[in-house]
């Protein structure tokens, strides 16, 4: 009998998180979180920023206004994460092609090489041509620094690491909502972590 | 599976392991190694099924690069730099050289990599690529 009852339980407890479903769900704010006068909670936000895209053009957050996006960090010659980075990249671009509220935005952390003309290229190559998916360039410091304080992931110039092409920098997917708040950061190498950010973005585009 | 396939299974295995001759055995080490060595070395850009990326990387499968064990010897030691055609197709992204791997480890990748993907099959030795001048 107690079996029975227990069984009872445990079928009664997974139908009730069963039926909450995946959309009663809630992505955490990433970052350190602020109080402002009022009592509000102020969570860690990306700041404006300007760099240059596969285009020649000036790239701001105005570029992203209105969408949740991804963003990572690469570079064009980079022998080891980088290719398996972009493979699970192209899984997110292709599944949410021309959905208009979501972009990706990938810093190459190597813009002394990566000029305006290799990202172009680049681009072509990975079969990449709308505007959703931006490849970016700019001053190395400017990159370095909002992807270690506002992306809060490593990148950074390294001559030691000759087998990793001259830089270290890590393989994160950021995921940044609407209000440029930071929802999850997934390593981008690793198809069931991709799994799992593709699941999250489905959350935040029901929202 | 029913029992008796799986213990029928277990018998097949062990009468053909018992029977493999020692040039089988050293082959399907070569292969498993050369497949370690690969997924280590060359599947980042290459795929793990050696499908390549888009256009930038170059596929394995299919490539008539696997054709020249000499010329593919080079490559894997000294990088290779410059557009090249594959399968009907440009590439033109650098590759690095795989440097740290020996003599006996780009025997057992290249062995693998016909075993995979390659048309002719069959081991290749230390003694076949040591004298390989590279460019």
């Amino acid at each position: 009998m107690k079996a029975l009852s227990s069984i009872f339980a445990i079928t009664f407890f997974t139908l009730a998180i069963w039926s909450c479903g995946d959309s009663n769900r809630k992505l955490p704010y990433i970052g350190q979180h602020d109080v402002n006068e009022k009592g509000d909670s102020v969570y860690h936000a990306i700041p404006d920023f300007k760099f240059v895209n596969q285009d020649g053009d000036t790239l701001t957050q105005e570029a992203f206004k209105g969408k949740i996006y991804i963003a990572d960090f690469f570079f064009t010659s980079c022998p080891t994460i980088c290719p398996v980075m972009k493979t699970q990249m192209l899984r997110i671009y292709e599944k949410f092609k021309d959905n208009p509220e979501l972009g990706i935005l990938s810093h190459s952390i190597d813009p002394r090489h990566d000029s305006v003309a290799v990202l172009k290229a680049y681009k072509a190559k990975l079969g990449v041509n709308t505007n959703q998916w931006q490849f970016v360039t700019g001053e190395q410091e400017k990159i370095y620094e909002i992807a270690q304080k506002s992306y809060m992931v490593s990148a950074m110039e390294d001559k030691e690491a000759v087998d990793e092409g001259g830089f270290v920098h890590s393989g994160a997917f950021v995921l940044v909502d609407k209000n440029r708040n930071i929802r999850g950061v997934y390593d981008g190498t690793k198809e069931k972590e991709v799994n799992r950010l593709i699941k999250d973005i489905e959350l935040l585009l029901q929202k | 599976m029913s029992f008796c396939f799986k213990n029928s299974l277990v018998l097949f295995c062990l009468f053909v392991t018992a029977c493999a001759s020692d040039e089988e055995v050293k082959y399907e080490q070569y292969v498993i190694s050369g497949a370690e060595i690969y997924k280590k070395n060359c599947s980042n850009c290459h795929g793990l099924d050696g499908s390549g990326l888009r256009n930038l990387y170059p596929p394995i499968k299919g490539s008539t690069y696997l054709q020249d064990k000499n010329k593919l010897v080079c490559i894997i030691k000294n990088g290779l730099e410059g557009p090249i055609s594959v399968a009907g197709k440009t590439y033109n992204q650098k590759m690095p050289a795989a440097k740290g791997l020996y003599d006996l480890d780009i025997v057992q990748l290249i062995t693998f990599l016909n075993d995979k993907w390659g048309s002719s099959k069959g081991i290749v030795e230390v003694g076949d690529v040591v004298g390989v001048g590279c460019e």
